[in-house]
């Protein structure tokens, strides 16, 4: 790299990325207290509700706890996304596994916020990174839930997630009715190197979603659906093999 | 022991005000709860609570924003408010809200609840004890 010119653009580029991971990490960090806080919560309703002999409250403090640790995997999938290149360690699944795992995840959090919640998990084996798909489908349905937050109004929230194989890909679709991220956020989460402004955590996790989508030889993409909301669409490979076909980028347009 | 008082605790978080609530109930106080930030002002109208415990960072809007609301709603100016939120959020705190008053605490995630049963303590003295 003799060419200065070269050489301030490779500065650049490295700026631009560790902007991109201390944002991680303070978002990271931010999304550790919240598990923390609901550990402790789940641990809090077991012991108390113990000692009380509540059973109810035990069974809401197993659950609290499941969730969050639920939680922690998803954090721990997006990390081994975000830190470094990640060699992908696939393993046989099925898209109805995979779907009903998170909508199970997330089935409380829907209730709480009015959000219908709804999953659609079609048919299809394929071979992928558990941690890595899970992770990936937590980031696009939270995101999902925040933008129906949102929202405002008292129209009805939905939130509805499918999958199906379209050979040679394995695709899911996140959907929701919710108040779509602003362009200049989509464009650059939605791409190799995101450095978010301010406080604005929901790129990040958009942007982790699609360095696992990425790193599966697949894509992530987001399309407008009816008059407000976004469509997610993530494409994998569904054998774990490189197809000849590019990405999938083009994998889904059209889709209901 | 006089009439219970009723703490209203708000965070999008749904595992949070479950425990803080079940929490604050053991100690003896009466509880409510709001998931919306849209929601919280109408909610307190209604609920009239002694004290609100409050999340910051919320997505329709912060617990800044509410925070700038209820000290703007006549019936709410003196409620008192405790912040419960990240580190983060608390620095953000410090610039965004310097022209209102301040609240009455701010408890840091995760939760020290020995440190926030004081706080609540301090924050509903002279208002009568639960």
């Amino acid at each position: 790299m003799d060419d200065p010119g070269d050489c301030s653009a490779a500065l650049a580029d490295l700026s631009r990325r560790l902007d991109s991971q201390a944002a991680f990490v303070g978002s990271l960090t931010h999304a550790l207290k919240g598990l923390l806080s609901g550990l402790e919560g789940g641990l809090y309703l077991v012991e108390s509700g113990l000692r009380k002999g509540d059973a109810e409250r035990v069974k809401s403090g197993t659950d609290m706890l499941q969730r969050n640790l639920g939680r922690a995997r998803s954090l721990v999938g997006n990390t081994l996304y975000y830190a470094r290149d990640r060699e992908i360690h696939r393993e046989e699944m099925t898209s109805q596994e995979v779907l009903s795992e998170c909508a199970s995840s997330f089935a409380r959090l829907a209730e709480q916020h009015d959000v219908t919640l709804e999953a659609v998990p079609g048919e299809g084996r394929f071979h992928g990174d558990r941690f890595g798909i899970q992770a990936l489908l937590a980031n696009l349905v939270e995101n999902a839930f925040e933008s129906c937050g949102k929202k405002g109004g008292t129209d009805a929230r939905r939130v509805s997630l499918q999958a199906r194989r379209q050979p040679p890909w394995i695709v899911f679709e996140v959907t929701h009715n919710g108040r779509p991220m602003d362009s200049n956020t989509l464009s650059g989460a939605l791409g190799p190197v995101y450095a978010p402004s301010g406080s604005d955590r929901a790129g990040l996790w958009i942007h982790a979603a699609w360095r696992i989508a990425a790193a599966h030889g697949g894509s992530l993409r987001a399309e407008p659906v009816g008059s407000g909301g976004e469509r997610f669409i993530a494409v994998f490979p569904a054998e774990g093999d490189d197809p000849s076909a590019g990405r999938g980028e083009e994998v889904g347009h059209g889709a209901t | 022991m006089g009439q219970p008082r009723k703490v209203m605790v708000v965070d999008d978080e749904p595992d949070v005000v479950v425990f803080l609530r079940t929490w604050l109930e053991d100690l003896g106080y009466e509880t409510c709860g709001e998931y919306d930030a849209d929601m919280v002002v109408d909610s307190a109208l209604r609920e009239a609570p002694a004290l609100l415990l409050l999340d910051v960072n919320m997505p329709s809007q912060s617990g800044i924003q509410v925070y700038r609301k209820l000290r703007e709603e006549g019936p709410l100016q003196g409620l008192p408010v405790i912040f419960i939120t990240g580190a983060t959020d608390l620095q953000l705190f410090g610039s965004a809200c310097s022209p209102l008053p301040e609240p009455a605490a701010r408890i840091e995630k995760p939760i020290d609840l020995a440190g926030l049963e004081k706080a609540i303590a301090v924050a509903l003295e002279g208002k009568g004890q639960t």
